[in-house]
């Protein structure tokens, strides 16, 4: 079920919401298995036979999560078999169903031999809620998670608003939330902040990432097509691109952390005004936040770490040095974020080229700490960075970003490299008369607007901050302060605000209810 | 939370953003507009003829003696320049067009009649019926209905009302919008005379559709396979909604809600009304609601045809044999009506 339809607005919501805080009355495990099962039936909407799968993972995990916590002290040996066993069900079911065919597919290209590659349909979500249990399973083996009951290991895998497509919650910040005595009680200061942030994200999806996608969408096309792009349409694309999917996951991600408020539940950010970044690496922590600190809890470091002890231990200092500890574990962790966006080789290179951008924006920070450590040695000033020197970080991050998205867009290795000759100058500078005529005044005006809507205005959370928005808040309260503050509160006006942003999200799915970029992964 | 603010403030707000939601939407749904940007906004759908009868009706100063309402077997069963033809041997010179469309439904044929009555003076408007009248609505009502008429619907309580209702806000906003900047939406405030010489008013004559492939209403169909059609369509006919019977009474009146409005429509402006059932093949069903339509008009029953499987295009349509004999019955009809 998509958030953007009406059957889930109108109908399954209110229903969810009724049946919650109505079953709380009989006691909170009754909201808690409604809720469930609400959930369960959220994910069957769309295609029950595929329901399953996540029972199964829901199972699987929690009776290995079990044993892990029981046996940790006593037989620790026997629950680090059971992680390892947990572990390789979980990315073997992953590996399956995302990559088999396009293993297969290679290994067929590649030996020249003739066999039919099964097709096998990739289950919704599974990136997202198989993420979910390996850090559930990593924090019962570290003793983090502890004394979890199915029922709400069952709700905390399955709770619908970030069940799909995240973000992805660690079980120290959903449990105790779970736990707490007034969750299941309504509060309605939970009901008006979540309907407040849902409907600015399902603003953003319907009005904007819809909007954009349905002029980007025939220009790609026709790029991808045929025909030299030139560097107009190449960074016209890239740009329309890079602001689609923004609406778009930032949109859902606000959906998802306003519904979940609305149960009481508040989930960690997603998004914090990625574009606003000065550098790849501030691009990073903001962009898709909930991936990123899976991936560096429970990759970069686990990488990382043996990597450094192995620099100190066989002395190896400098650029080499920094060759081992940095450069690769980034380019391996954005290796494996490249293919888990999916099985292609443009994910491949999307995930190496933000592996070399932060390869580089790192010797860049290691150079300039070295220059500042030499001037203070000669006790010379460190002259302070400028407004110019800012505003070119600024642009070259968006250049950068700009460039890798669209091999994360791009249908095959081939259009990716397209369009990128087209951005950079490879196709000549003249205008392509077939992609001429998608630069629609409309479609202009909207990405312009939309980029100075990135570029000024407070994020969500921002708007919302009087009002903690997501558990994680706190961590992000100074971080990409916004040119233009606007904060809300429950005034007439403010509140007229949402009731519009309410209206239009609805209305603009009268267009057709787009399914969510992310829902792809 | 802040402290100011306890229960019932927080409930009030709540309740307000929701309030607020919906009194927008509805007020929205009062924006002017105009009717021919309406029926433009079928131009990319299979009902895009609509704009070539709205033109017709409003833009080109030749009169209509006979309009012809109602489905694709209307379509492709009235042809308009054969009526002209036999009416003109018996002596009688009308102008008679087609404006049926595609789909079922006859709200949309309502909105249809009552643009006519608006520019044009006709005697007779030919309404094509069904054995069993269609519980739904058509689906480009909500295009080109007036605002005032999607809210007679949800007044009357018919099926559709729901899904028309959700959409008018939005249709209301784009129209607005286009008034304003016409050019970004696609839709021309001025008729365009030259696209519409180019579309012909027959539209039954061989063509190519969207595929390239030859749409040629000529052709006829082995016996065997129009059975087979019709057998497996056959549920199409019966096809009603699960609602209980007593409600179904109200949510099915489509058919009846609007056929009385353009009954007493055309009456008001002097027209009479000929109802034109045409059977699907190997379905000789009587006509249900005979003896509602016999008092708002003559009717025209041609269940004859119904086994005759030369003058089937498919198992729902006549093809030219068929449309001719069809044509030249309702021909002798109007003769007797016509002055």
């Amino acid at each position: 079920m998509l958030f953007n339809s009406f059957i889930f607005v109108f109908f399954f919501l209110p229903i969810a919401l009724s049946g919650f805080y109505l079953l709380r009355r009989a006691g909170r495990i009754w909201s808690m298995w409604f809720l469930t099962l609400a959930s369960l039936g959220f994910y069957a909407w769309w295609l029950p036979s595929q329901t399953w799968i996540l029972l199964v993972s829901i199972f699987a995990n929690f009776f290995a999560g079990h044993y892990i916590q029981v046996h940790k002290d006593t037989k620790p040996s026997l629950a680090k078999l059971i992680l390892i066993l947990g572990l390789t069900g979980d990315l073997g079911a992953l590996l399956y169903f995302k990559y088999t065919m396009f293993i297969l597919f290679n290994v067929r290209a590649v030996s020249g031999a003739d066999f039919a590659i099964p097709h096998i349909l990739l289950p919704l979500g599974i990136s997202f809620f198989t993420f979910q249990k390996i850090a559930y399973l990593v924090d019962c083996s570290r003793g983090e998670a502890k004394n979890t009951s199915f029922s709400e290991f069952a709700l905390f895998a399955s709770f619908f608003p970030q069940l799909i497509a995240g973000p992805i919650v660690h079980h120290k910040e959903i449990i105790p939330q779970f736990r707490n005595d007034v969750f299941g009680k309504i509060q309605w200061s939970n009901i008006l902040v979540g309907l407040s942030i849902f409907s600015m994200g399902l603003f953003k999806k319907t009005v904007f990432a819809d909007s954009i996608a349905s002029y980007f969408i025939p220009m790609y096309k026709a790029a991808a097509a045929g025909g030299a792009v030139d560097v107009r349409s190449g960074w016209l694309i890239a740009v329309a691109w890079t602001l689609q999917v923004y609406f778009d996951f930032s949109g859902y991600s606000d959906m998802a952390i306003g519904l979940a408020r609305m149960f009481g539940v508040r989930l960690p950010l997603n998004f914090h005004s990625p574009l606003r970044a000065a550098s790849v690496i501030d691009y990073w922590r903001r962009w898709h936040m909930s991936l990123q600190r899976f991936i560096l809890a429970y990759v970069f470091q686990p990488l990382a770490l043996p990597l450094n002890r192995m620099a100190v231990r066989r002395k190896i200092k400098g650029w080499a040095g920094f060759g081992l500890t940095v450069v690769t574990p980034s380019f391996i962790t954005f290796f494996l974020l490249g293919i888990w966006h999916g099985a292609g080789w443009g994910y491949v290179v999307y995930g190496l080229l933000n592996g070399a951008y932060v390869s580089i924006n790192e010797a860049y920070r290691e150079l300039r700490r070295r220059r500042r450590r030499s001037l203070q040695r000669e006790g010379k000033p460190v002259p302070a960075e400028g407004r110019a020197r800012r505003v070119i970080y600024h642009l070259i991050t968006l250049a950068c970003v700009f460039t890798g998205n669209m091999f994360f867009r791009a249908e095959s290795l081939h259009d990716g490299i397209q369009i990128f000759r087209g951005m950079w100058g490879f196709n000549g500078l003249g205008l392509n008369a077939d992609l001429a005529r998608y630069f629609d005044p409309t479609f202009l005006v909207l990405l312009t607007l939309g980029a100075l809507i990135v570029a000024l205005l407070p994020n969500t959370q921002q708007i919302m901050r009087n009002y903690r928005p997501a558990v994680n808040w706190r961590l992000w309260t100074a971080v990409g302060k916004p040119p233009i503050v606007w904060r809300w509160r429950p005034t007439a006006p403010k509140l007229l605000f949402v009731a519009t942003a309410l209206f239009l999200g609805v209305e603009f799915i009268q267009r057709g209810a787009a399914i969510f970029v992310y829902f792809n992964f | 939370m802040r402290s100011d603010m306890h229960k019932w403030h927080l409930l009030r707000r709540t309740v307000f953003i929701l309030v607020a939601a919906v009194a927008l939407a509805v007020v929205v749904t009062f924006l002017p507009d105009k009717p021919y940007e309406r029926f433009q906004l079928l131009d990319t759908t299979i009902y895009a003829r609509a704009r070539w009868s709205f033109e017709r009706m409003h833009f080109d100063p030749r009169p209509i003696d006979v309009a012809i309402v109602g489905d694709s077997k209307a379509v492709l069963g009235l042809r308009s320049p054969e009526i002209e033809r036999r009416l003109a041997s018996d002596g009688k010179r009308a102008l008679v067009v087609n404006m049926a469309l595609e789909g079922d439904g006859r709200n949309q044929q309502w909105i249809l009649v009552q643009e006519l009555l608006k520019t044009k003076k006709p005697k007779v408007i030919v309404l094509a019926i069904n054995d069993r009248p269609y519980p739904w609505g058509h689906d480009s009502f909500r295009y080109i209905a007036p605002a005032s008429e999607i809210w007679r619907e949800a007044f009357h309580g018919l099926h559709d009302t729901k899904k028309n209702l959700m959409f008018l806000p939005f249709r209301q906003l784009k129209l607005f919008a286009a008034s304003l900047l016409p050019g970004p939406f696609g839709l021309q405030e001025r008729f365009d005379a030259a696209r519409y010489a180019a579309q012909p008013d027959d539209p039954t004559q061989p063509h190519r559709n969207r595929k390239g492939e030859l749409i040629d209403f000529a052709e006829t169909r082995p016996r065997a396979l129009l059975l087979r059609e019709a057998r497996d369509n056959a549920a199409e006919f019966d096809r009603r909604s699960k609602l209980p019977e007593r409600v179904r009474a109200i949510t099915d009146a489509d058919d009846r809600v609007f056929t009385d409005l353009i009954v007493h429509a055309a009456h008001q402006h002097g027209a009479e009304v000929l109802f034109v059932y045409q059977p699907a093949f190997h379905r000789p069903a009587p006509i249900v609601n005979r003896a509602y339509y016999q008092a708002l008009g003559p009717v025209q029953d041609d269940v004859d045809l119904a086994d005759r499987d030369g003058l089937y295009y498919d198992w729902v349509h006549l093809n030219t044999a068929g449309a001719m004999i069809l044509s030249d019955r309702v021909a002798d009809s109007l003769s007797k009506m016509l002055p």
